[in-house]
């Protein structure tokens, strides 16, 4: 496989990996350094891409192993570092300019929520995959997807109303 | 869509029963700006998945990271020579019969070194083992006492 090739196959879903990368680690920085390094992954076993079925979801996959992993090596350390210590640049001037954006509100309710949920919003609300693809992706049961998107998106619904009716979160 | 329908779809959307087509209707419905008041909450979560939906990353992805290979053998070169030079120096050598005996003597003059050591220790504990009576005497005090 060639380079032309190889970014033909590749490429179309980078910014599927990158946000998937951001959700799990929210910096704009470390998700853009597990892209590249899954690239560079999966430019090394180009040879072994055409042997699987959807390399998408194969590169799905490896994003989110690689970014748990990442989490995992950070939470181990000795200085314990919680997502939340990690700077995001953009989410500052967001919050700067808008305090109490309902956007931002919601997206720390997802991040808030357990990794699976988490993961499972992220592929289905953003970007749309199907069960059977979601089910790929992290390795699961089709069934046991729909439970947790239902348990996630009321979560969210829940939480959403309570912060309108008394302005907790 | 009228309302009735946006209900009842928003229920099975909570029950994660939706069909990624029937979502997409729903994101459309509330992509529009006129939505009734107790929607609202749900307009907002809509309207965040499709901002982070456009989010994308802003680097340029590099596959191609070899280094060119005109300097490598240099550094394979480098760890050759290392490594003779340290097998060279290591590897064990026959000692001539003059630093055999240096040795031997050498090892005698240690042995006495220690043996003094090991003697003055036993002066000094043989000092202070009359200490050993306090013990005993400290022993049969607390007996009493309990």
């Amino acid at each position: 496989m060639n380079q032309s090739e190889f970014t033909t196959l590749v490429m179309p879903f980078k910014d599927k990996l990158y946000r998937l990368a951001k959700r799990l680690l929210i910096s704009k920085d470390s998700a853009e350094d597990a892209t590249q390094e899954i690239y560079f992954k999966l430019w090394k076993n180009k040879e072994k891409l055409k042997t699987y079925n959807s390399v998408e979801a194969f590169a799905m996959t490896m994003t989110k192993n690689h970014c748990l992993d990442v989490l995992k090596a950070k939470s181990s350390s000795n200085l314990k570092i919680i997502h939340n210590n990690y700077k995001d640049a953009n989410n500052d001037l967001d919050k700067q300019t808008n305090l109490n954006d309902d956007v931002s509100i919601i997206h720390q309710l997802i991040n808030d929520l357990p990794e699976k949920q988490k993961l499972i919003i992220q592929l289905r609300d953003i970007e749309q995959y199907s069960f059977e693809e979601i089910g790929k992706i992290l390795e699961i049961q089709p069934i046991a997807i729909r439970v947790s998107l239902s348990r996630a998106r009321k979560t969210i619904r829940e939480k959403l109303i309570k912060k309108h009716k008394y302005g907790l979160a | 869509m009228d309302l009735h329908n946006i209900e009842k779809l928003l229920d099975k959307y909570f029950d994660g029963e939706t069909s990624v087509k029937e979502e997409a209707s729903l994101q459309k419905y509330f992509s529009q700006k006129d939505v009734p008041a107790h929607l609202k909450e749900y307009q907002t979560m809509f309207a965040y998945f499709s901002t982070k939906k456009a989010e994308v990353s802003q680097q340029e992805i590099q596959v191609k990271t070899k280094k060119p290979w005109r300097f490598q053998w240099l550094s394979i070169a480098a760890a050759v020579v290392l490594l003779i030079a340290v097998v060279w120096n290591t590897s064990p050598k026959g000692l001539s019969p003059q630093e055999q005996k240096e040795a031997e003597l050498a090892y005698k003059e240690t042995i006495k070194a220690f043996q003094l050591i090991s003697q003055n220790l036993k002066k000094g504990n043989n000092a202070i083992a009359y200490l050993d009576e306090y013990e005993v005497a400290k022993d049969k005090i607390f007996k009493i006492k309990k």
